[in-house]
């Protein structure tokens, strides 16, 4: 296969999803008992890490 | 330091439910099925076939929906006080540098560490956790302490003097960043300004081992000019072995 082209594209995050310095937008979503979790009702005020990836699957 | 953690796919409930009870999960997989909010947060990879060209892999209905792979931290308020993504999936921060850069708290996994002087300047040089595991990103932490009356240069040095730098020798799937140095200040050395170092410098390097290779024992070269007023040393070349274990990726 011919791979001396093909490059990993650089993403600037800083621009993808909610910005820092932005509130982070109101979600609710099932967690893993299907209990619905409201982000922010859900970490009483609390730090919290939001983080994305890719499956539990795979 | 009470932070809530959260962590979103695409997976149903049930795939997320198997999936806490194997690895002893607690804290909240949240499911996204069909990547609705991914989507509506503007987190959704759709850079898919350039990455895929670039890995040679096919891609597949299942990659359809994938966010970027990254994490926001958020204040009490829940405003966004830091994000963190990665290019790629298979890359992401070791436990210590998220708790050392991104909670600025102290890590409590055990560090690996080792020592070296010349010239009257000590150097120490750490990284944030005792093992290595493919992709995962570590911080080398170099600290050096330069007696006083006496500094060390920063590059880039003029006049053949050789600025403080810090690398880590290439081992096999080794990728790592260059040194990252706090700003050097004006120096008055016999009459001459010149951009140095005094007292203890903290530097950092990351970088990721990307291929499994059992125990590692990783040199890291530094080098420096350090003067007094009165007279400077030949530069000095400190080669420092560090001791990492290999822990391979998790396969099911």
């Amino acid at each position: 296969m011919e791979t001396q082209n093909l490059t990993l594209p650089v993403l600037d995050f800083s621009v993808i999803g909610p910005r820092t310095g932005e509130r982070f937008p109101d979600f609710i979503l099932p967690d893993q008992h299907g209990r619905p979790v409201d982000l922010h009702a859900d970490r009483e005020r609390r730090r919290a890490l939001v983080v994305f990836f890719r499956s539990a699957s795979w | 330091m009470g932070v809530a953690v959260y962590a979103i796919s695409y997976d149903p409930a049930d795939v997320l439910a198997a999936f806490a009870l194997k690895r002893g999960v607690t804290f909240p997989l949240l499911s996204d099925v069909g990547s609705v909010v991914i989507r509506r947060l503007g987190l959704l990879n759709d850079h898919l076939d350039q990455q895929h060209a670039y890995f040679g892999v096919e891609t597949t209905d299942r990659h359809r929906g994938i966010p970027h792979p990254g994490m926001f931290l958020l204040d009490e308020d829940g405003v966004v006080q830091d994000k963190v993504f990665e290019q790629q999936h298979r890359t992401r921060l070791s436990a210590p540098a998220m708790v050392e850069t991104l909670l600025r708290g102290p890590s409590t996994r055990p560090t690996t560490s080792a020592l070296a002087e010349s010239d009257g300047v000590r150097v120490a040089v750490s990284v944030n956790q005792d093992f290595y595991r493919p992709y995962q990103k570590l911080l080398l932490t170099v600290r050096i302490t330069i007696p006083q009356g006496t500094h060390v240069y920063a590059e880039p040095s003029s006049d053949g003097l050789t600025g403080l730098n810090c690398v880590i020798e290439p081992v096999e799937g080794l990728d790592a960043g260059t040194l990252e140095l706090p700003p050097s200040s004006t120096i008055d050395a016999a009459g001459e300004p010149l951009d140095g170092y005094e007292g203890d410098v903290a530097g950092r390097i990351w970088f990721a081992i990307n291929k499994f290779q059992g125990d590692v024992t990783l040199h890291i070269g530094v080098r420096y000019q350090a003067c007094t007023d009165f007279l400077c040393y030949p530069p000095a070349g400190l080669r420092i072995p560090l001791e990492l274990r290999g822990v391979d990726l998790i396969r099911d």
